[in-house]
């Protein structure tokens, strides 16, 4: 392919959302590229599908995309299980053996989230913190540990940060169906391909916003591209990057430390796990316990015994700690991670899950995310804002919404 | 009314249009512009009274109150002509002494404008970027100090920037880091929220936004300290024509119908008139005063907000000497900021969150460098304020220990080659405030406007955002009240 140089539209930063975000706006008719930070999130598990609109502009139907129903969010707690899902009904009348209040109770909550998704950002509500909502309706600490620990902790969050409880309103959102994350990411980019994006391997140099407002993107190795527009495919990887990004000011947009993902393997299928299939599973006993995990994640310091959530391939546990500090802090000294606490985290979340479980399991990786706190710090602020998708459970669609509008605007 | 029957003595007093409660320094502005206004008032001083200057340590004085001032609300002191009251500065444009956590020092100039050369003195490649982000933050918290004070929420706001982080927005700016430490610890003294949480951006403009002797930004050491300041707001409210009671304790404040009467009292004496403005907490100005019976639902559920368990906390040391730490003694007259690292500042907050104590930053005057009265000759008074501290009772002899050797250990780190010793310290009880935040803001607006009691105005704690004393308050209060009044409120 020859090296272009001039483009409508350039998104930053790969993974699904990226590709879905440049496919749009190739579709919608700008000549577009895609530039990789290298600060992607690893695609695996299940995404949420993406939207009706993007599923014809991009004419998906010609790939193979599997669905599955939405999973269910499972904590396993010390004595049973408590499990929350996509149908407020079905949810509420499985609680109601926990609580015969929750019956009624549940689809109201629904009901009410699905609301506060919608309603006009005004008032107190915006700043209201994931906990103080749900002690307003629940007394039930196992489920409140497991709501935060299901939909407000993979914001890096641990439920009693001001504004905490926008993440708690996509749970009554509409009914979405899932996908393999590996089959979307194929189909994506032959749909990428077809659409004409130009998917750019060199690694990303710098940002900058030339005369005449047009982006100019440099790459190592020298090449140079221009873009009319340029967007970033998510906030998180940009920041990682050293970008700075213009998001809604949604309180889940600044996160510290980092996520770390743990790959595990059982020989025996755990018989905790046997009437869940497909599930994402939680390991929060408690919301105390996930605040200490975010407080020591900001001191720097491994926690004990970390909340997890962990999803099941196979044989494969694919286990995430959301509250993972970015540099290890020792003495007053931080350093970077070394191979040996990268061990030391694998055993440690290995023996919460033997616990639990109640199997042995075997490490098999241990990946540390990207850092955002060091992009912050390289972050240079000569170069513009970029525009990105506000965080989202539903990065992916979150990302295409921006490109359409985005390409309206033009 | 029946149960207050004026009997055993007690009197229904009438004939006055305006009813003040509170020993605050915002209930003496209240008090003294609406009686500037021309209406009648009473002073009803309760609740906690500015102390007088006490012997802490043989020798050595402590003046409670904040010895600095850096947001004192200009309409006041001109309306109430405060100058003329008494109040005067010991030093205005005060220069800032910055220790950061790494032993390094850097100073500020009094005046803002000026800041260029020291940040070049300092760290000469951040000067430009520091000055122009200085200046751009500064004309950003002047078109907000309107909505910080207490009016309504600029029609410009700039969304984005007021829900940033202080860390989001600052991370990166500088070549040196320690300049972002010291922007960090300059925007914490006194907030409630972590750098790193949203909104916090706000507490950085506030700061800037503050304006003292008619210098935006800028610090000064009122005379005679926190009591100086409010010797001068009795004055104005006595030379006004306020009557000043003084009682334990307000029983309740009479409603009839949707609109305020007057206050009972435990002996069943009656003050009756037609606008209450209250300097007490909210739970206390409208959940015993008035009770929830009479509140609107929404309201009543509103005041249910945990309070902030973040606080400040300010001790008085007597040194027995000498400083000693020469770069110090040569400052003497400056204030003095201890910038820690991001990190443990991040710590420091998030020990405070569990009730612990752990160094985070710290304000230093020597007090008796401006006032020569409260210590002995060749000796001094520091004046601390720490911070973040959990809320917590001081009557602990071990918590006070805690906090002593705390401020021991703030002093260490400004002066690390200090020979005085410290022989006798004092400590204050916690300072609660709001944090600056858009959330502690719409709050505010929504507790000060949304009682629906007719001729109930508010401008207790709760109507404070942020460190610092600030008398807008009051202003706003009293402003609301007189218009109330003009329109003809209490009989139309």
């Amino acid at each position: 392919m020859s090296a272009r140089s001039k483009f409508d539209f350039i998104v930053i930063g790969g993974g699904l959302p990226g590709l879905a975000a440049a496919c749009c706006a190739a579709r919608r008719g700008a000549e577009a590229a895609l530039a990789l930070t290298g600060h992607e999130a690893p695609v695996e598990g299940r995404v949420a599908e993406p939207s009706t609109s993007l599923w014809r502009l991009l004419e998906l139907h010609q790939y193979e995309l599997v669905f599955e129903p939405p999973p269910q969010h499972v904590s396993l707690l010390e004595e049973g299980a408590l499990a929350t899902g996509d149908d407020p009904a079905r949810v509420g009348r499985s609680l109601a053996a926990r609580n015969p209040e929750l019956e009624q109770l549940w689809p109201a909550y629904a009901k009410e989230m699905a609301r506060g998704g919608d309603k006009r950002r005004d008032g107190l509500e915006r700043f209201l913190s994931a906990n103080a909502l749900l002690d307003d309706y629940f007394d039930d600490e196992a489920l409140k540990a497991h709501l935060v620990a299901a939909y407000v902790a993979p914001f890096g969050l641990s439920g009693d940060e001001a504004g905490s409880a926008e993440a708690l309103f996509p749970l009554g959102g509409r009914r979405q169906r899932f996908v393999s994350g590996v089959a979307l990411m194929r189909a994506l980019t032959q749909a990428a391909e077809a659409a004409g994006v130009e998917i750019v391997e060199d690694r990303l140099h710098s940002i900058a916003r030339g005369e005449g407002k047009s982006w100019r993107v440099n790459f190592e190795g020298g090449r140079d591209i221009r873009a009319r527009t340029a967007m970033a495919s998510s906030a998180f990887a940009a920041e990682a990057f050293g970008l700075c990004v213009t998001t809604s000011g949604s309180p889940l947009a600044r996160r510290k430390g980092v996520g770390a993902t743990i790959r595990l393997k059982y020989e025996k299928k755990p018989q905790a796990l046997a009437d869940w299939n497909g599930a994402v599973f939680h390991i929060a006993d408690d919301r105390a316990s996930l605040r200490v995990a975010r407080d020591k994640m900001i001191e720097g310091a491994l926690p004990e015994a970390p909340p997890l959530s962990f999803e099941v391939n196979g044989k494969d546990i694919i286990a995430r700690m959301h509250f993972c500090p970015s540099r290890l802090v020792e003495n007053g000294e931080a350093r970077e991670w070394t191979g040996q606490d990268r061990q030391v985290l694998g055993r440690c979340v290995a023996g919460v899950l033997e616990k639990r479980l109640a199997v042995p399991v075997e490490v098999s990786e241990v990946l540390i995310g990207p850092d955002v706190e060091g992009g912050l710090a390289r972050r240079d602020f000569l170069t513009p804002a970029i525009p990105a998708p506000p965080p989202s459970l539903d990065p992916i669609n979150a990302a295409a919404a921006l490109a359409w509008e985005l390409t309206e605007r033009e | 009314m029946s149960e207050t029957a004026p009997l055993k003595g007690a009197k229904i007093e009438g004939g006055i249009d305006a009813v003040v409660i509170g020993a605050s320094a915002d209930a003496f502005a209240a008090a003294a512009m609406l009686a500037r206004g021309g209406l009648h008032v009473v002073l009803i001083e309760t609740g906690d009274r500015p102390q007088d200057k006490k012997e802490f340590s043989p020798g050595y004085f402590a003046i409670p109150g904040d010895p600095v001032a850096f947001s004192l609300d200009q309409a006041v002191i001109d309306a109430l002509d405060l100058y003329r009251c008494g109040l005067s500065f010991a030093a205005r444009r005060l220069e800032t002494f910055v220790r950061f956590g790494d032993g390094a020092a850097m100073t500020t100039p009094g005046d803002p404008d000026l800041v260029v050369e020291s940040i070049t003195a300092f760290s000469e490649a951040d000067a430009g970027r520091f000055s122009a982000f200085f200046t751009q933050e500064r004309k950003l918290a002047q078109s907000l100090a309107d909505w910080f004070s207490g009016g309504a929420p600029p029609e410009n706001r700039p969304d984005e920037t007021c829900a940033a982080s202080l860390d989001g927005a600052l991370s990166g700016r500088f070549s040196d880091r320690r300049l972002e430490d010291y922007l960090r610890a300059e925007a914490s003294l006194g907030a409630a929220a972590r750098a790193s949480e949203p909104y916090t951006y706000l507490a950085l403009l506030r700061r800037l936004a503050g304006e003292i002797a008619g210098l935006q930004g800028g610090v000064a050491v009122v005379a005679g300290g926190g009591r100086g300041l409010a010797n001068a707001l009795r004055r104005a409210a006595q030379t006004a024509g306020v009557s000043i009671r003084q009682t334990d304790r307000v029983k309740s404040v009479i409603v009839e119908w949707d609109k305020v009467a007057g206050v009972s009292f435990d002996d069943g004496g009656q003050l009756r008139a037609p606008i209450i403005v209250s300097a007490l907490g909210a739970r206390e100005t409208f959940i015993d005063l008035v009770g929830r019976g009479r509140l609107d639902i929404e309201f009543a559920r509103m005041l249910d907000f945990a309070p902030p368990n973040v606080a400040s906390i300010r001790a008085h040391l007597a040194l027995n000497g000498p400083i000693g730490d020469a770069l110090v003694a040569e400052n003497l007259l400056r204030r003095f900021l201890l910038a820690p690292s991001a990190h443990d500042l991040e710590c420091a907050y998030l020990a405070a969150h569990r009730g612990e104590l752990k160094q985070g930053t710290a304000e230093l005057v020597f007090s008796s460098s401006f006032d020569s009265a409260l210590a002995p000759h060749g000796c001094h008074v520091a004046t601390m304020l720490l911070h973040p501290v959990p809320v917590m009772s001081i009557d602990d002899e071990s918590r006070r220990a805690e906090i002593e050797s705390l401020a021991h250990g703030a002093l260490r780190a400004i002066a690390p080659t200090m020979s005085a010793e410290i022989i006798g310290a004092d400590i204050e009880p916690p300072i609660v405030a709001s944090p600056p935040t858009a959330e502690a803001i719409e709050r505010r607006r929504l507790i000060t406007d949304a009682s629906g009691l007719e001729g109930y105005f508010f401008c207790g704690p709760e109507a404070l955002i942020g460190a610092g004393i600030s008398l807008s308050a009051g202003r706003r209060a009293a402003e609301r009240a007189l218009r109330y009044f003009r329109s003809g409120g209490p009989d139309g």
